[in-house]
């Protein structure tokens, strides 16, 4: 089990987003988040990033359980966002550097990469996503469908083993739309896990092997 | 009331300058002892907040319209610290990208709206919200906190104008950059913030907060310490200076009525056409003393400014010090 | 539901809602400014690399303000209308508005002093003015901005900083677009006279405030999820041609002046 949750739930100010949850993913499993508006996907892939902590339950990654002072670890924090990416639903909140070169040499500076490898991993995100003419571009002059893809060649600039997204087809062209659908499943077959909250029902047959449904009242339906 | 470069000498200009450099190192540290990184993107966004709030034009009642600053409102929501770091942000962007001068200008222009404004603020709001409990009162106090801040900001810069030909003037006794004493710039500065500035400032404060107070007051936090003594000797500075400054009192006014009356005319009018006095406001330069007056009163402000922020750093220290026994 | 089916008898009154068009005039200005970025291709002044105009323009304003001399006044700023000729003529037309907007300004708040017989300094100061704002624009107009913040790193401001002035000026496009919209919003539904002005503007501002929290707080979590760990490095590649030795010999050239001129009455 590469990701596994056990009973997890997420309240705040005594609301409930999440209500005891159990998944098991394996590695390379291409998994579909499904569920209605407000059922809590995007507080699940939260978790899942360590960017909010569950009221109550366990969740495991790759063997070690993560809690808020395992992350406190400055080593362990590095290591587990360098491992699991994450494209935010928005994506001007995403996006924060002066350049889209600078936005996708940003991870790989972190990681203390040399600026030859940080180069080279830049060139082939942007030769991937198709963007390399919005180079020295600025993140908040693009359209939505090539600022998701500048969020996408940032996040898959740090290598990650599971890439998680949250409903990244919104607001995209029917272009973007499938060319996005390809590069996932040319992700999947590299070997990548992903984990993807949408509301494209059509895409779920040719992407994904397995589909996890969230219903209205927060509980895996 | 942002003052442009070339009304304030240019050692005026250094001495703010160098007067800001260890408020903002104050102020980072305070930030930073929240949890650090995090702080990054905030202090971004309220500075690009800042500099939306100096954009806009607020319409006040009986017909005029007014700018405001928003460094109280800041320091009300976020902290005094977040507030003097974000506002600071702000004006080094209008002063380096939005070309109406300023460059030199800056450190003045960031003492007074970006230190004397929401430390001073925040430190009437908290005594009044101390002495005054109810919820009612709120928003008057707000009110109060925002328009006696802005008024005290005001003052500071038209000192800092006023004693421009006092302290430099050239072989002909003529004063080299804002021709203006004290007796016709703090009036011209602080009687425009009086009666149309402040209004708009104190509305938009109490306005702002009361919006955000009623939908979303968990995003309201600051956890700056309330260091009273600290607070005491701020306001012992800002009454200190005035009368530190009419003290020596010798030719102050130098130009007479009819002069005063044409400033004072030619204000109000500039803000009814909504144009930004930032061109009018002049800077507030520090020069290289040679008149023993000068260097009395600038050691004088920037001392008690030393004073306070050293006596923040022990206080600090104590505070520590308490936590671990 | 009667009425949504009636056409109603509406006469507007007449009411002042000139405050939210300049707000949305002031804020639309600035970020068109920021967002009209298309310097990259352009010779001349453009090219010349931007660390060295930026230094070079904080000089030439320190010089200009501590200048006592008109002579040397009067030849920086004709060296400065020098350097305003090699640009563009929208740039050029943009910038002589915003100068002559800022000596005009200057001259009516120095005129009691003039007349008061203080004419030769109140003159060097509107000079002074001039150049100083002169010096500024042909900087911010002829750099792309995102290289100014760089050449900060010149003077010794921390890259923390820069990485924060980044975020800022990102910022104030995207929360001005958004304010500009709530405004038009207003306007669209100013059709009679509204009560309390004011707290329109508090809303929209109170809007703004909450909506800058979230996506502080989302931008964060963004920089966490790329391994965020506190220290940010800006990359400064500039190289040195030709182009710019020229500019700055002629900028020496400038300040030579100063240093000749300092005794000519």
């Amino acid at each position: 089990m590469f990701i596994k949750m056990s009973d997890i739930s997420f309240n705040y100010d005594s609301v409930s987003a999440l209500s005891l949850i159990n998944i098991d993913i394996n590695k390379g499993e291409s998994v579909a988040l499904v569920g209605p508006n407000g059922s809590g996907k995007s507080t699940l892939l939260k978790v899942i990033n360590g960017i909010c902590f569950p009221s109550q339950g366990e969740y495991w990654f790759d063997g070690l359980q993560v809690t808020e002072k395992a992350l406190k670890n400055q080593d362990y924090l590095k290591l587990f966002h360098k491992r699991i990416g994450f494209v935010f639903q928005n994506s001007d909140a995403q996006l924060f550097c002066a350049t889209a070169f600078e936005e996708i040499a940003f991870g790989p500076r972190q990681i203390g990469l040399s600026p030859d490898e940080v180069n080279e991993r830049v060139f082939d995100c942007l030769n991937l996503l198709q963007i390399e003419q919005l180079k020295h571009r600025e993140p908040y002059h693009l359209s939505e469908g090539e600022k998701k893809k500048l969020a996408i060649a940032a996040v898959l600039a740090l290598n990650p083993d599971v890439l998680t997204l949250d409903e990244p087809m919104n607001n995209l062209d029917v272009k973007t739309r499938n060319f996005l659908k390809d590069l996932l499943i040319k992700l999947r077959d590299a070997g990548k896990t992903i984990i993807c909250a949408t509301h494209e029902v059509s895409q779920i047959q040719d992407v994904f092997s397995k589909v996890i449904s969230i219903s209205e009242d927060h509980h895996i339906s | 009331m942002h003052i442009p470069d070339n009304y304030l000498s240019p050692s005026t200009c250094a001495v703010m300058g160098s007067a800001m450099l260890p408020i903002w190192a104050v102020a980072v540290s305070k930030v930073k002892k929240m949890v650090s990184a995090k702080q990054i993107p905030l202090l971004g966004i309220s500075a690009a907040f800042s500099f939306l709030v100096m954009m806009l034009n607020i319409p006040l009642p009986g017909g005029t319209t007014g700018h405001a600053v928003g460094s109280v409102l800041i320091a009300i929501l976020l902290g005094p610290s977040a507030a003097c770091l974000s506002v600071s942000v702000a004006l080094l962007i209008q002063a380096l990208f939005f070309g109406d001068g300023g460059i030199l200008a800056f450190g003045a222009n960031c003492f007074n709206m970006a230190f004397i404004m929401p430390y001073t603020g925040y430190m009437i709001f908290t005594l009044l919200s101390r002495l005054v409990k109810s919820d009612k009162s709120k928003y008057i106090i707000i009110f109060i906190s925002a328009y006696a801040a802005l008024n005290i900001a005001a003052f500071f810069a038209a000192v800092e104008f006023g004693i421009q030909p006092l302290l430099f003037k050239d072989a002909a006794g003529l004063p080299l950059y804002s021709p203006y004493g004290l007796s016709i710039a703090i009036p011209a500065m602080t009687i425009p913030h009086l009666l149309v500035a402040g209004v708009a400032e104190g509305l938009i404060t109490a306005g702002v907060f009361a919006f955000v107070a009623k939908t979303s007051p968990g995003i309201i936090e600051n956890r700056e310490d309330r260091t009273y003594p600290l607070y005491l000797l701020l306001l012992a500075m800002i009454v200190i200076t005035p009368i530190g400054l009419l003290a020596p009192g010798t030719a102050w006014s130098e130009w007479g009525a009819e002069e005063i009356g044409a400033l004072v005319n030619f204000i109000p009018q500039g803000m009814r056409d909504g144009f930004s006095f930032k061109i009018m406001m002049p800077d507030y330069t520090f020069p290289i003393i040679k008149n023993e007056t000068t260097g009395y009163v600038i050691s004088a402000i920037i001392g008690s400014a030393i004073l306070v922020i050293v006596f923040k750093i022990v206080s600090e220290i104590l505070k520590r010090r308490k936590k671990d026994a | 539901m009667n009425w949504l089916y009636q056409e109603d008898t509406y006469t507007p009154v007449r009411d002042r809602k000139l405050y939210i068009d300049r707000s949305i005039l002031s804020i639309l200005g600035t970020v068109s400014r920021i967002r009209h970025e298309e310097k990259g291709h352009r010779g001349g002044i453009y090219a010349v690399s931007p660390p060295a105009k930026f230094v070079c323009t904080l000089a030439l304003i320190i010089l200009f303000s501590l200048s006592r001399n008109i002579y040397f006044t009067a030849f920086a700023d004709s060296c400065a209308i020098l350097m305003a000729s090699l640009l563009v003529m929208s740039d050029l037309k943009r910038i002589a508005a915003v100068t002559s907007v800022v000596i005009l300004f200057s001259f009516i708040l120095l005129l009691p002093s003039m007349l008061m017989g203080n004419i030769h300094n109140s003159i060097m100061i509107c000079m002074k003015i001039a150049g100083s704002v002169l010096l500024l624009n042909i900087l911010s107009h002829s750099t792309k901005w995102i290289n100014i913040t760089r050449s900060l790193k010149l003077i010794r401001i921390p890259d923390i900083i820069i990485l924060i002035i980044d975020i800022t000026m990102k910022y104030i496009v995207i929360l001005g677009n958004f304010a500009v919209n709530m405004l038009y919003a207003l306007r669209l539904r100013s059709v009679g006279k509204e009560e309390g002005k004011h707290r329109s503007i508090s809303n929209i501002l109170g809007v703004l405030f909450i909506k800058s929290k979230e996506m502080a707080e989302m931008t964060y979590h963004a920089m966490e999820c790329r391994c965020f760990s506190g220290s940010y490095s800006t990359q400064m590649k500039f190289t040195f041609k030709a182009r710019d030795f020229l500019y700055i010999l002629f900028i020496l050239f400038i300040c030579a002046g100063f240093f000749l001129m300092r005794d000519v009455k």
